[in-house]
This record gives structure tokens, C-alpha cells and sequence, in this order.
């Protein structure tokens, strides 16, 4: 069995809760392709107990190569999101 | 000011990754986008992001380009040095203890 040993947590500040929850019901629909090798979790900041309004997202994966992959693409429709937010919001 | 940032840990080094928030940002990543080679070669990046509005949202898309780069450079060279210690070592079981892994 693999370990998820490399690891990286994203903080995304956003204005608002209701942002927070736009995004990550946006993005966490997306199925991972492989669970043995990448795990992603969603949490926003109030799950977390934190004072911050933000946007957390956690990545386990089996080596740097698949995180890069992973943590590149997240941000990329990070991107998308947040521009939505920034022309619609 | 909202200012992204990621914390990276693995078994050997922990690392994070702050954006520098007093100096300015683009959405234009050096790390994302069609290749240099490419674009000499006429390529037209339909995909190009666009500009950041002058608001919250647009510098956060902007330090999130900035912090996208940092990490993806990081990663790239610890790939590579990992791919590095790779060859050295298969080079050093061939040298020191005439293992050939090609054979059966």
C-alpha cells in the first residue's frame, strides 16, 4: 500500500462565507482520478473553527510529480472561479 | 488585503510559500500557457487570462497567479532532483554491484 506522504494545503482568502461556499461546491464536485495516489479534501474555514473567511484545500499525494499536476490544475480553475467572482460578485 | 498562501510538507522539508503582497502582480503566469516555442512558432494563446480588475477579486487572482508559479517552480526542481538522485543511484548499483536492471 502507498503512503500520501507530500503534502500541500492551499489558504484562499475570500470576502465572504457565501463566496467560500460557491467555490468549493464549484470545484468539489470533480471526481479524483486516482484516489491511491491523490487525495483532495475541501474544508472552508468556519469547518476548520478558524476566524478567517477563506477557502482551504488539502492535498496528500504519493509524490511531488502528482502533486504538481494536481495542485496546478486546482489553481487553474481556482482562477476561473474567482474571476467569476470578481466580474459577477 | 486578501493574500493566498500554501504550506508544503513532505518527508524531508517543509516550505511556505508566501506572496509578497507590496510588490505588483499579473495574471500573466510564467510557468502556465503555451511554451515560448510555441508562440514563436505562431501560436495564438486563445486561453490567455484575462487582465485583473482593480478590485479585491482581481489582485487575489493575481497573487494566486504569482503563488501558482512559486509552487510549480519548486515542485519542477525537487522533481528533478529527484529524478537526478534516481539516475545516480541505478548508475551507482550498476558501477559498484554490476546489477543490470535491463536484464532478466
Amino acid at each position: 500500500m502507498t503512503t500520501l506522504d507530500y503534502k500541500l494545503d492551499l489558504n484562499i482568502p475570500l470576502e465572504s462565507l457565501q463566496h467560500v461556499e460557491y467555490v468549493k461546491n464549484s470545484l468539489s464536485p470533480d471526481p479524483v482520478l486516482k484516489p491511491t495516489e491523490i487525495q483532495v479534501d475541501f474544508y472552508s474555514s468556519k469547518e476548520l473553527l478558524s476566524d478567517d473567511i477563506a477557502l482551504i484545500i488539502k492535498f496528500q499525494g504519493q509524490s511531488d510529480r502528482i502533486l504538481r499536476v494536481a495542485v496546478n490544475n486546482m489553481i487553474e480553475n481556482l482562477k476561473t472561479c474567482i474571476e467569476c467572482l470578481e466580474v459577477f460578485g | 488585503m486578501l493574500t493566498p498562501f500554501a504550506k508544503y510538507e513532505s518527508p524531508d522539508l517543509k516550505k511556505d510559500f508566501i506572496v509578497d503582497c507590496t510588490v505588483e502582480h499579473t495574471t500573466n503566469g510564467q510557468t502556465t500557457g503555451p511554451s515560448d516555442h510555441v508562440l514563436q512558432a505562431g501560436a495564438v494563446d486563445r486561453d490567455a487570462p484575462s487582465e485583473a480588475s482593480k478590485n479585491a477579486m482581481g489582485s487575489l487572482r493575481s497573487q494566486l497567479t504569482t503563488l501558482q508559479d512559486d509552487i510549480n517552480v519548486f515542485l519542477t526542481e525537487r522533481m528533478k532532483s529527484q529524478s537526478n538522485e534516481a539516475d545516480l543511484d541505478v548508475e551507482r548499483r550498476l558501477l559498484d554491484e554490476g546489477v543490470d536492471e535491463d536484464s532478466d
